[in-house]
């Protein structure tokens, strides 16, 4: 009896191993060792841990960084006077006295009485008349002294 | 005759309990199982990392001192958050294999993402140089030249958190508050109280793309009512999209920024208010350095046109050209940058019409004890062409700025700034010189 006792025990844990070596196959196995860096990387890859770093904001213009505060708290902070005026004040113009134009009714309606003086009429060039040539400006000034 | 019985039947059943366990180990006896057909890479593959763990565990039970096990073992507690367990088992897998680039680079990482700079340096720097021609090597790059970058902002090593805060609390003495000519009488300097804060969400965030909206304000506050005007609120809102990566082993990263600035005086009225685009980019042609260039828009309108817009608006479009390039040393810790800038400032009024250049050199030095000393040095020049004055106003500026700062706890940081600012004019009332210092902490989370 003792002896069936003891194949009845024997057979149940043999039974109870072998159903927990078959329950968890790889766990109890040996791995396989990657010979290569190559097949390391394609595990790394494969598992999705072969990235680079995720960065933090990067501030191009450091002046924007959080923090770089500028020494002026006033945003392109101007010297006080950069929105007066700066032109050179123009000097008011000298008064002069104009010539007064001739009334109205003098030019408009002669007095029947003064003598009216004779109106002169250039005559008009003759076509056949040589050309004057061009204007010389010192004969001018010799009988105009005052022009000149 | 019944023990006869009995043993034929006891001999079944052993025979085929030993079955299933006997292919088994056929299997063993054909070639050893792959990594990634184990349960628990599967559980990893599908980020089920609690499952993963304890399969991890298991496996590695059944092949101890398996490193590559060791290694996913370190990864899911990294990813697990327990950061401390992880190092630790990197370690114990780094002391059975210390050539193995791949999990010095998997340490890089881990040290990286939780923002511990210094360990993180040393081990992208081990992985380089055990396997220069490998994938890790390629991105250990990649990451020590964003650990350089982040040390030159002065931000906390690592990745972006989802969420992010930015506050700031400072003291500045400032002896020309208003920008006054030398010479000018009344009381120019004061003491000034800043707050700065500004909240971030980073909308979508990958090893490729980080889109980031944020949202921030600050304010100033003084002893003296004098300067009551001088009390300005400013907020900004920006929406900012960097993309990153390498080509042909060359790291970069580009960006696209819109911000908007709206800034007040202090009785609410509306000072200033300015929309901005900025497109920048920047290359590691070498390790250990950088080159960066950008341009940016600005859009300003301010409020106070002065006496006649057409002469003294300084409502502007605006157009800057920068080009920075940037030497890191001591890994990372340290840089020297030189920078060249174009303005061009096309105003609504004659006299702000402004079109210049400056330059600036600047050093991030470490010190012992984990202090920085930060220091730079500008020269601008600008010219108002469209000046209507006796001659154009020509303005020629020289600013030196020195600084000691230093992390604690990792997100806390303190700055004692002083700086020097020398602007000369041909107008003598424009003229004017300004130093200011202060002292501010900030924290950053």
């Amino acid at each position: 009896m003792r002896t069936d006792r003891r194949i009845r025990a024997l057979a149940f844990f043999v039974f109870a191993s072998a159903v927990a070596a078959s329950a968890s196959p790889v766990a109890a196995q040996p791995l396989d060792t990657p010979a290569s860096l190559a097949e390391h990387e394609q595990i790394d890859a494969a598992m999705g841990v072969l990235d680079g770093p995720v960065w933090k904001p990067v501030w191009f213009n450091r002046d924007h960084a959080p923090g770089a505060l500028s020494a002026s708290p006033f945003y392109k902070q101007q010297p006080p006077g950069a929105q007066e005026d700066f032109r050179v004040p123009t000097s008011p113009p000298t008064p002069v006295a104009l010539p007064t134009p001739p009334r109205e009714p003098d030019r408009l309606e002669p007095v029947p009485d003064s003598d009216p003086e004779p109106e002169i009429v250039t005559p008009a060039p003759s076509p056949n008349s040589p050309d004057p040539g061009p204007i010389i400006i010192d004969d001018i000034c010799s009988e105009l002294v005052v022009l000149c | 005759m019944k023990r006869r019985r009995l043993f034929p039947a006891t001999a079944a059943i052993v025979f085929f309990a030993m079955l299933p366990a006997t292919f088994a180990n056929d299997a063993h006896a054909q070639g050893a199982v792959r990594f990634q057909d184990t349960p628990a890479a599967q559980a990893f593959a599908r980020k089920d990392y609690a499952t993963a763990l304890d399969a991890l565990q298991d496996l590695l039970a059944a092949n101890p001192g398996h490193v590559l096990v060791m290694r996913y073992l370190a990864i899911t507690l990294d990813l697990l958050g327990r950061v401390d367990e992880s190092m630790a088992m990197y370690d114990e897998a780094i002391a059975i294999a210390p050539g193995n680039a791949e999990l010095h680079y998997h340490r890089g990482v881990t040290a990286y993402n939780a923002n511990r700079g210094g360990e993180a340096v040393r081990s992208f720097r081990r992985a380089g140089e055990l396997a220069p021609q490998s994938r890790y090597a390629e991105l250990s790059l990649r990451y020590l030249d964003a650990i350089a970058e982040q040390y030159a902002q002065r931000q906390s090593v690592g990745k972006p958190k989802r969420f992010g805060v930015y506050a700031l609390v400072g003291y500045q003495h400032d002896d020309n508050i208003t920008a006054s000519p030398d010479g000018a009488r009344g009381v120019h300097d004061g003491e000034r109280y800043t707050g700065y804060i500004s909240f971030d969400y980073h909308v979508h965030q990958s090893s490729e793309w980080l889109v980031t909206t944020s949202v921030n304000g600050y304010g100033s506050w003084y002893d003296d009512a004098l300067f009551d005007d001088f009390e300005i609120p400013q907020y900004m809102g920006s929406l900012r999209f960097q993309k990153s990566g390498s080509t042909e082993r060359l790291p970069y990263l580009g960006t696209m920024t819109y911000d908007y600035r709206r800034v007040e005086r202090a009785d609410g009225e509306l000072y200033s208010r300015s929309h901005s685009l900025t497109l920048g980019l920047r290359v590691s042609f070498k390790e250990n350095t950088a080159s960066y260039g950008y341009y940016q828009y600005t859009d300003d309108d301010f409020a106070d046109e002065g006496f006649d817009p057409a002469f003294s608006s300084r409502d502007a479009d605006n157009h800057l050209v920068g080009l920075r390039q940037t030497w890191f040393f001591a890994d990372g810790r340290g840089d020297v940058s030189a920078e060249l800038k174009y303005e061009r400032n096309r105003a609504d009024g004659l006299n702000f019409d402004m079109e210049g250049v400056s330059g600036t050199l600047s050093a991030s030095l470490p010190l012992p004890a984990a202090w920085s000393l930060n220091v730079s040095a500008t020269y601008a020049e600008e010219d108002y062409d469209r000046f209507a004055g006796p001659v154009i106003r020509e303005t020629t500026r020289r600013q030196a700025s020195i600084g000691l700062s230093r992390w604690f706890a990792k997100r806390f940081n303190v700055r004692l700034d002083y700086s020097y600012l020398d602007e000369k004019s041909s107008y003598d009332v424009l003229d004017f010189d300004r130093y200011v210092w202060g002292l501010s902490v900030s924290y950053a989370y």
